[in-house]
């Protein structure tokens, strides 16, 4: 199942993500051509850059919070966050970003 | 949270790699509740088209701040008072320099396009961008005169933060951090009606 996670626009393109929670992959959508980033089933942090324009990259990031059920996926510009949403990794359902923890981040 | 903040806050200090990225994620919701608050407050003084441009949203606003605190690599905040301090004070001045920017921009394209504009018009413009200056004069102003009058009013009325949080972070009773408020207040408003 498809769910949108974030969508927001910056420089004049809208930014969309969304959360496949069947594969476990993220679908980042700018321009045309979505860019897909596995996380080999919802484990495995990575990230991948969209190059936008010529002087505009936008790097989606999946980030899993260690034994927890839930990640992180940010776009970030030049390595700073630009829009971030919590998920839950088996639903796609979005968690508040105020509720995660130093712990959580850190263990 | 405030202890979480401390803790990422320390640890960034330290130089461990990704703590910062850990700090940015913490204070996330809280920037944003803070910047579009702040945006909706300089919209409704300055008019909405004041913050049209560049920083047209919540969103790019706290991109903005982030990349201030990128800047700063941590040197600023050796803990969480003047890391509260040093983004409530960022938020507003992201806010009220674009709308001062624009002000001028639009000042500045009426002068060199109409020559017939309406006193009135061009009266207008400079007020607002004055009235700016003046609240950003007198800031610094009682920054200088009265440091902890004023660092209690940047953290309520650009951090958002609670009486009782400013008491905690200045470390100072409540009921001195509502005096400090109410000092700074009547002193704001007295420099800025004379």
């Amino acid at each position: 199942m498809k769910s949108l996670i974030l969508s927001t626009k910056y420089q004049g393109y809208s930014l969309t993500c969304y959360w496949h929670s069947l594969t476990k992959s993220v679908e980042f959508y700018a321009v045309n051509t979505p860019l897909k980033l596995h996380t080999g089933f919802g484990f495995i942090s990575r990230f991948k850059t969209a190059k936008i324009s010529d002087d505009l990259s936008i790097e989606v990031h999946f980030r899993k919070l260690n034994r927890d059920k839930i990640a992180i996926i940010m776009l970030k510009v030049e390595g700073i966050i630009l829009k971030a949403q919590a998920i839950e990794v088996s639903t796609g359902e979005k968690v508040s970003m105020s509720s995660i923890t130093y712990q959580q981040l850190t263990r | 949270m405030q202890q979480n903040i401390t803790q990422a806050i320390v640890d960034w200090a330290e130089g461990n790699s990704q703590s910062q990225e850990n700090l940015y994620v913490l204070i996330y919701d809280h920037l944003r509740k803070l910047a579009s608050k702040q945006r909706l407050k300089v919209a409704d003084k300055f008019g909405q088209s004041s913050i049209e441009e560049h920083i047209n949203s919540t969103t790019a606003i706290v991109h903005e701040v982030y990349i201030k605190l990128e800047n700063s690599n941590g040197e600023y905040f050796r803990h969480r008072k003047e890391f509260f301090i040093m983004v409530a004070r960022t938020i507003h001045n992201i806010l009220v320099d674009q709308a001062r920017k624009n002000a001028a921009q639009k000042r500045q394209a009426e002068l060199t396009t109409l020559d017939d504009v309406g006193e009135e018009s061009s009266f207008e413009f400079s007020e607002q961008d004055q009235k700016m200056l003046d609240l950003g004069n007198a800031l610094q102003q009682m920054e200088a005169e009265y440091p902890r009058q004023a660092q209690s009013m940047q953290l309520k009325y650009f951090g958002g933060l609670l009486v009782k949080e400013i008491s905690d972070i200045l470390a100072i009773s409540t009921s001195s951090a509502e005096k400090d408020l109410a000092f700074a207040k009547s002193w704001l408003k007295l420099r800025l009606s004379s």
